[in-house]
């Protein structure tokens, strides 16, 4: 039922990142859409720390990417430490 | 040329990509689909984390709309169909098709309530009133087309009408009409002229007296 999909871009460097969003309101709509099912989603709000990898506004090399931020987070890195869970409604 | 989004699906067929509303990490969340004979099939892409699921439901414009102009929350819409597809892609890629009746689809395949469809406004209403002047025009095509055929029937029978000035009848007694005009024309011209020439031979008589 589902073809093959359009080939992914091996060169696009956003297919290796870990997403962010600048914008609370456009994880908070993502969470209420789609990610219903268990393991429990939920939002963690904190900043990028250079120290854990680069990272990149995505519209910075794409159009129409609004608040999305690219992050590359290095394999041994332990983000979590700058990031705290939001309590949700 | 539109993707081909879907591929023989239960009871569908193959679902087309039309229009994508809102979509994440490139992969199109709320969109739109249509089948061969350009049904619209309003598409939820409700899962991605692990396994991929899809929730898909026969829509019109009317519904769309609603949608777009937030009159209606995605869920509502779904809940208000008859029934729902569901397909699911899992890590192992094995895929899976279930038609299930909407009272009966899971809730957490849906987005909590009050969650309505989040697009570029100006760009999708401008979608749905091309869609809607398609749907017009495929209607007054259709319509331009059985009166050509008709026209067609008509303009013959006015042809024989014109000539032998019979009745217009269905073009199987043509045949018919023309072979029993052309005998009545015969002996109507005969006599006809047989009585101009007898109205001459009086006038000879008139100026003779």
């Amino acid at each position: 039922m589902i073809p093959p999909r359009k080939r992914i871009n091996l060169k696009d460097p956003g297919i290796y990142s870990t997403s962010c969003n600048m914008d609370y309101s456009e994880a908070e709509y993502v969470l209420r859409l789609i990610m219903r099912h268990k393991p429990e989603a939920f939002i963690a709000k904190g900043e990028t720390e250079k120290s854990c990898g680069p990272c990149q506004l995505t519209a910075e090399r794409e159009t129409g990417k609004g608040a999305h931020v690219d992050w590359w987070v290095y394999d041994d890195s332990e983000p979590q430490r700058y990031f705290e869970k939001e309590d949700q409604e | 040329m539109k993707e081909l989004y879907f591929e023989n699906v239960t009871g569908i067929g193959n679902l087309y990509l039309e229009y994508v509303f809102y979509e994440f990490e490139s992969e199109p969340i709320l969109f739109l689909c249509s089948d061969e004979s350009r049904q619209l099939y309003f598409c939820l892409c409700s899962d991605i984390r692990y396994e991929q699921k899809w929730v898909v439901m026969k829509t019109n414009l009317t519904v769309l709309n609603a949608l777009v102009e937030e009159e209606i929350d995605i869920a509502s819409a779904f809940l208000s169909a008859p029934e729902l597809v569901i397909i699911t892609l899992n890590l192992q890629g094995e895929e899976r098709v279930r038609v299930v009746r909407a009272d009966e689809a899971d809730r957490l395949d849906l987005p909590k309530e009050g969650t309505f469809v989040r697009c570029g406004k100006e760009e999708a209403k401008m979608y749905l009133w091309q869609k809607k002047w398609e749907m017009v025009s495929d209607r007054q095509r259709e319509i331009v087309k059985r009166t050509e055929a008709s026209d067609e029937v008509m303009q013959k029978a006015f042809f024989v009408n014109t000539i032998y000035k019979g009745a217009v009848e269905p073009e199987s007694r043509l045949r018919d009409t023309i072979s029993e005009s052309y005998e009545y024309s015969v002996s109507s011209k005969e006599e006809y002229i047989e009585t101009v020439k007898i109205s001459k031979n009086d006038n000879d008589f008139v100026q003779a007296a």
